[in-house]
C-alpha cells in the first residue's frame, strides 16, 4: 500500500492524463485512431517545445509571459523574408527567424537580471512590445502567399510516417531531459527556485543562470515560430496569441510549482498532452468555440485539485 | 487591591534529543519586574514560548491569580491580555506610527474608522509614557530603537495583565533604554506583571525586582530578590561549576602562520577592526546582541557594505563582493538562519551537499552523477549525517543533521577559512558536540575557523582566542588561560 502510494505520487500527472484519455475514448469513436493521435501530437508540439524551456524558467521561480509574442515575431520574420517570390535563401531565413527569438530572450534576460525587474512585469511588458512589432512588420495583414516550394516541409512533412514537428519536439524533449538531469544548468535552476538566497551564498552563479534560462526560452520560441509558419503556410499578427497561457497551463499541470524548486520536463509533457487531449475531444464532440474556454479552464482547475488529492495534500490551506 | 500573580509549575518540555525544560517553576508578581536569566539554551525562551502557547508543554500547569490558564496561541494570549514582545519587530512598514499603534483596535462605527479620536488617544498615551516619536512618520523610517519602543507601547493597553519582554533592549542605546525603563516603571504602578528576559545583567540590577536563574532547562535555586544578590554571585549561578576539560592543545603561532588580516575594517555597524587569524586557529567572536559580533563574519563574506579598511587573505587583498569568487578562493560561510539562507528545504540531501563543489564532479557543465553521489556519501559518512537516503528531502532531517549537511557543503570545496555564525543554534546537545569535534578536526588539518557565537561554553570549548565586541569595536581579546565563561561574561558588561 505504501509503495502504491509512492508510485501514485511519482506518476500522478500520467494518471490524470490516462483519466482524461479514457474519457476521450468513450466520448468519441474517432479519438483513438492513428490519424487523430498524430494530429493531437502535432497540434501540441509547439506548446511542448516552448514548454521545455518555460518549465525550467518556472522551476527557477521565474515566469515568461512573452513566449506567444516571440513565437509570432519569429514566425513573421520567416514569412516576411521568404514570401512574395523573394529569393532569400530559405535556410538562412530560418536561422535569422530563430535568432530573432534568441534576441528577444536576451532582451528579457537583460531587463530581468541587469535592471532587476521581476519576471512577471518584464515579460508582461515585452509581451506587448514584441506583439506590437509583429503588427508593425505585417501591417495588420496576414502574410500568406508566394512562399517557395517545399516551404511546408518542416510544419507538415513526415519522416518515417511521423510528423516532422513531432520529431523535432521529441528531440528537444530529450535534450531538455538531459539538461535537467545531468547538467549544472539543470541543477542550478532547481537550486535557485528552492532558495535563491542560499543559492547565492553557496556560490551558484544566480544571475548568469537566470539570464541563460530566458535566452533559452527565446531560442525555443524561435524554433516554434518557424514550425508554426511552415505548418500554416502563413503568418499573421494574431499568431500564437494566448500561447503563453497554454504553455503555463501545461507546466503547472505537469506538477511544477509556482513557488519554484519542483517540477520536471517529463511532467510538463504529460501536462501538455492533457491539454491536447481535452482540446481534441472537444473538437470531436463539435463543442462550440465559446464553450471551449469555459471547459479548458474548469478542467485545468480540476486537474490541479486532482493532483493535490492524489499526492495526499490537504485542500483549503491553513 | 489584590496582587496579580502568575505561576508556572513543574513545566516540562522535551525536543527530540534534548530536555529543554525539566520541572521548571516560575512565579511572577504584579507590580514587579520579574527577571529570568540564563545562558543560551538554558531554557528561557522555551519557557516563555510554553507560556505563549507557541510550544505545547509536555506537562506542568500555569495559573493566573489561582485560575488554571491554558493558552494555545499568541492570538489566544493576546485575548487574555497577556502580551509578548520579542526581539524582532512586527510593524507594518508602510503605515504611520499612530496607525501602527492603533492597529487592530481602531475606534470605528460599522468599519468606518474615527481617525481623529484615534490620533488624539495616541497623543495622550505617548505623552503619558514620555515618548517623543513623530506620530506621522512611516514605521519604516524609524530607527531600530524607535521601532522597538513602538512595539513595546503597542503591546500595552489599559487592561494588560502580563507583559513579557524577551531581550527588548538588545538594540537600544543607553538613552533609549532609559525610555524603556520609564515605560516599565509606569506599568509597574498599574500593577501589571512584567516578565523581563535579558542578557545584560546590569539591567537586571537596575530595573529588576526578582530574578529566576535557569541552567540546562532546570531551576537553579529559588527565585531571589535582586537586592539580595550581587553580580558575581549571579554569574556563578548562571554558568555553574563546570569541569574544565583541558583537551585543547596550546597552540603557538608564528608570524608566518597568519592567513587572514583585517585592517581598519569598517562597515555600518563595525568601526576600525584590526585582527588576524592564524592557520589552523579557531577564533571566537562574541558580544551582546547589537554589539556587531555577528557582523564580523558577515562582513568577511561580503555581506556587509565595507566602508573602509581591507582584508588580506594569503597575502592578497580580497575584494569582498561575490560569494562565488570567495568560495573559489577558499572561504566558506555557514549562516545563522539555516532555513532561510543555507538550506534548500525541498531538495535532496544530495543536492544540498554537492551544490558548492560542482567542480569536483562536472566537466563543461555536464554532471558525472556517480562522482556526485560518491562525494555526498563520503561526507555523510565523514560527518555521520543521519539520513535514510541521499534522496531524502533535507527539510525532513533533524536540525543537527541539517547543520551537518550545511557544513558538509561548506567544506566540500576544500575551504581554507570557515566563517560560522551561531553554528549550533537550535541543535540538540549530542549533535552540538559532534559539530564541535568536526570543527576541531578541521582546525587540526590546518583549516582556520572564525565563530561568531553567543554560546560562551561553546567558545570556551573550541577557541584559541576570543574577540569580545562592544558597540561595533573590539573591546577585549581573550586568549590562553583567560578563556573562561566567567571572564567572557564579565568582559561583556
Amino acid at each position: 500500500m505504501e509503495k502504491l502510494k509512492l508510485i501514485m505520487k511519482e506518476y500522478v500527472v500520467l494518471i490524470i492524463l490516462l483519466f482524461f484519455f479514457t474519457i476521450a475514448c468513450f466520448i468519441s469513436p474517432n479519438f483513438l485512431t492513428i490519424l487523430n493521435i498524430t494530429n493531437v501530437l502535432r497540434q501540441i508540439s509547439m506548446v511542448i517545445i516552448v514548454g521545455c524551456a518555460v518549465n525550467m524558467v518556472m522551476v527557477s521561480k521565474g515566469l515568461d509571459l512573452s513566449v506567444g509574442s516571440i513565437v509570432a515575431l519569429s514566425g513573421i520574420t520567416l514569412a516576411k523574408l521568404t514570401s512574395g517570390g523573394s529569393d532569400f535563401p530559405f535556410v538562412l531565413a530560418i536561422i535569422i527567424a530563430i535568432l530573432v527569438g534568441v534576441i528577444c530572450g536576451v532582451i528579457n534576460g537583460f531587463i530581468i537580471v541587469k535592471l532587476g525587474v521581476s519576471h512577471i512585469i518584464a515579460t508582461l511588458g515585452t509581451m506587448y512590445v514584441f506583439r506590437g512589432i509583429v503588427f508593425i512588420i505585417c501591417g495588420s495583414h496576414t502574410i500568406g502567399s508566394g512562399f517557395p516550394s517545399n516551404y511546408d516541409l518542416i510544419g507538415q512533412g513526415y519522416l518515417w510516417k511521423i510528423p516532422i514537428p513531432v520529431i523535432i519536439m521529441l528531440s528537444i524533449f530529450f535534450i531538455f531531459l538531459f539538461i535537467e538531469k545531468r547538467t549544472l544548468l539543470g541543477k542550478y535552476s532547481y537550486v535557485i527556485g528552492g532558495n535563491e538566497q542560499a543559492a547565492l551564498l553557496s556560490g551558484v552563479p544566480v544571475k548568469k543562470i537566470k539570464y541563460s534560462l530566458m535566452v533559452i526560452s527565446g531560442f525555443m520560441c524561435g524554433i516554434a515560430g518557424v514550425i508554426m509558419t511552415s505548418r500554416s503556410m502563413s503568418a499573421g499578427p494574431l499568431n500564437a496569441s494566448g500561447m503563453e497561457f497554454d504553455v503555463i497551463l501545461a507546466v503547472l499541470l505537469g506538477g511544477t510549482l509556482l513557488e519554484g524548486g519542483e517540477g520536471s520536463v517529463r511532467g510538463m509533457i504529460f501536462g501538455a498532452l492533457i491539454l491536447g487531449v481535452i482540446r481534441n475531444a472537444m473538437n470531436l464532440m463539435g463543442l462550440e468555440h465559446t464553450y471551449k474556454y469555459v471547459a479548458t479552464g474548469s478542467i485545468f482547475i480540476l486537474a490541479i485539485i486532482l493532483n493535490k488529492l492524489i499526492k495526499g495534500e490537504k485542500l483549503g490551506g491553513r | 487591591m489584590p496582587n496579580n500573580i502568575l505561576e508556572m509549575k513543574n513545566i516540562c518540555k522535551a525536543f527530540p534529543g534534548v530536555k529543554a525544560l525539566d520541572n521548571v517553576d516560575f512565579t511572577a508578581e504584579g507590580g514587579k519586574v520579574n527577571c529570568i536569566v540564563g545562558e543560551n539554551g538554558a531554557g528561557k525562551s522555551t519557557l516563555i514560548k510554553a507560556l505563549a502557547g507557541v510550544h505545547t508543554k509536555d506537562s506542568g500547569k500555569i495559573f493566573l491569580n489561582g485560575k488554571l490558564l491554558n493558552i494555545t496561541s499568541l492570538t489566544d494570549a493576546k485575548k487574555r491580555k497577556i502580551n509578548f514582545i520579542f526581539q524582532d519587530t512586527n510593524l507594518c512598514d508602510k503605515l504611520t506610527v499612530f496607525e501602527n499603534y492603533t492597529l487592530g483596535k481602531e475606534k470605528n462605527t460599522f468599519g468606518i474608522v474615527d481617525k481623529k479620536s484615534d490620533y488624539l488617544k495616541t497623543v495622550r498615551d505617548f505623552k503619558e509614557m514620555g515618548i517623543d516619536i513623530d506620530l506621522n512618520s512611516l514605521a519604516k523610517n524609524l530607527s531600530v530603537a524607535e521601532k522597538q519602543i513602538l512595539e513595546i507601547l503597542r503591546a500595552f493597553d489599559e487592561e494588560s495583565k502580563v507583559i513579557v519582554y524577551d531581550e527588548p533592549s538588545s538594540s537600544l542605546t543607553e538613552s533609549e533604554t532609559l525610555k524603556l525603563f520609564n515605560v516599565i516603571n509606569i506599568l509597574k504602578k498599574k500593577n501589571v506583571i512584567i516578565i523581563y528576559i535579558s542578557h545584560r545583567l546590569d539591567e537586571i540590577f537596575r530595573i529588576g525586582d526578582y530574578v529566576t536563574v535557569l541552567r540546562n532547562g532546570k531551576n537553579i535555586g529559588k527565585r531571589m530578590k535582586v537586592t539580595e544578590i550581587d553580580k558575581n554571585k549571579l554569574i556563578e549561578l548562571i554558568i555553574g561549576e563546570k569541569q574544565v576539560k583541558k583537551t585543547k592543545k596550546e597552540l603557538s603561532f608564528k608570524k608566518e602562520d597568519i592567513i587572514l588580516e583585517a585592517k581598519n575594517l569598517s562597515t555600518n555597524d563595525l568601526s576600525n577592526l584590526n585582527f588576524h587569524l592564524n592557520k589552523g586557529e579557531i577564533l571566537g567572536v562574541t558580544g551582546l546582541l547589537g554589539s556587531g559580533y555577528d557582523k564580523v563574519g558577515k562582513a568577511l563574506f561580503g555581506l556587509e557594505k565595507i566602508k573602509r579598511g581591507e582584508i588580506i587573505f594569503y597575502k592578497e587583498k580580497m575584494d569582498l563582493k561575490d560569494p562565488r569568487m570567495l568560495i573559489r578562493d577558499g572561504f566558506c560561510y555557514i549562516p545563522e538562519k539555516r532555513r532561510e539562507e543555507a538550506l534548500f528545504g525541498i531538495l535532496s540531501v544530495l543536492n544540498n551537499i554537492s551544490i558548492s563543489s560542482t567542480g569536483e564532479y562536472s566537466k563543461f557543465g555536464v554532471i558525472n552523477s556517480r562522482k556526485e553521489r560518491r562525494l555526498a556519501h563520503n561526507f555523510i559518512e565523514k560527518l555521520d549525517i543521519k539520513t535514510p537516503s541521499i534522496y531524502k528531502k533535507v527539510r525532513d532531517l533533524s536540525g543537527g543533521n541539517q547543520q551537518k549537511v550545511v557544513i558538509a557543503r561548506g567544506i566540500s570545496t576544500r575551504a581554507k577559512l570557515m566563517l560560522l555564525i551561531e553554528p549550533t543554534h537550535g541543535i540538540d546537545v549530542k549533535a552540538k558536540s559532534e559539530i564541535y569535534s568536526i570543527l576541531k578536526d578541521l582546525s587540526a588539518v590546518g583549516v582556520s575557523v572564525l565563530i561568531c557565537s553567543t554560546e560562551y561554553s561553546e567558545l570556551v570549548e573550541l577557541c584559541n582566542r576570543i574577540l569580545i565586541m562592544k558597540s561595533g569595536g573590539i573591546n577585549k581579546i581573550l586568549s590562553g588561560d583567560e578563556i573562561k565563561e566567567k571572564l567572557i561574561m564579565q568582559s561583556l558588561l
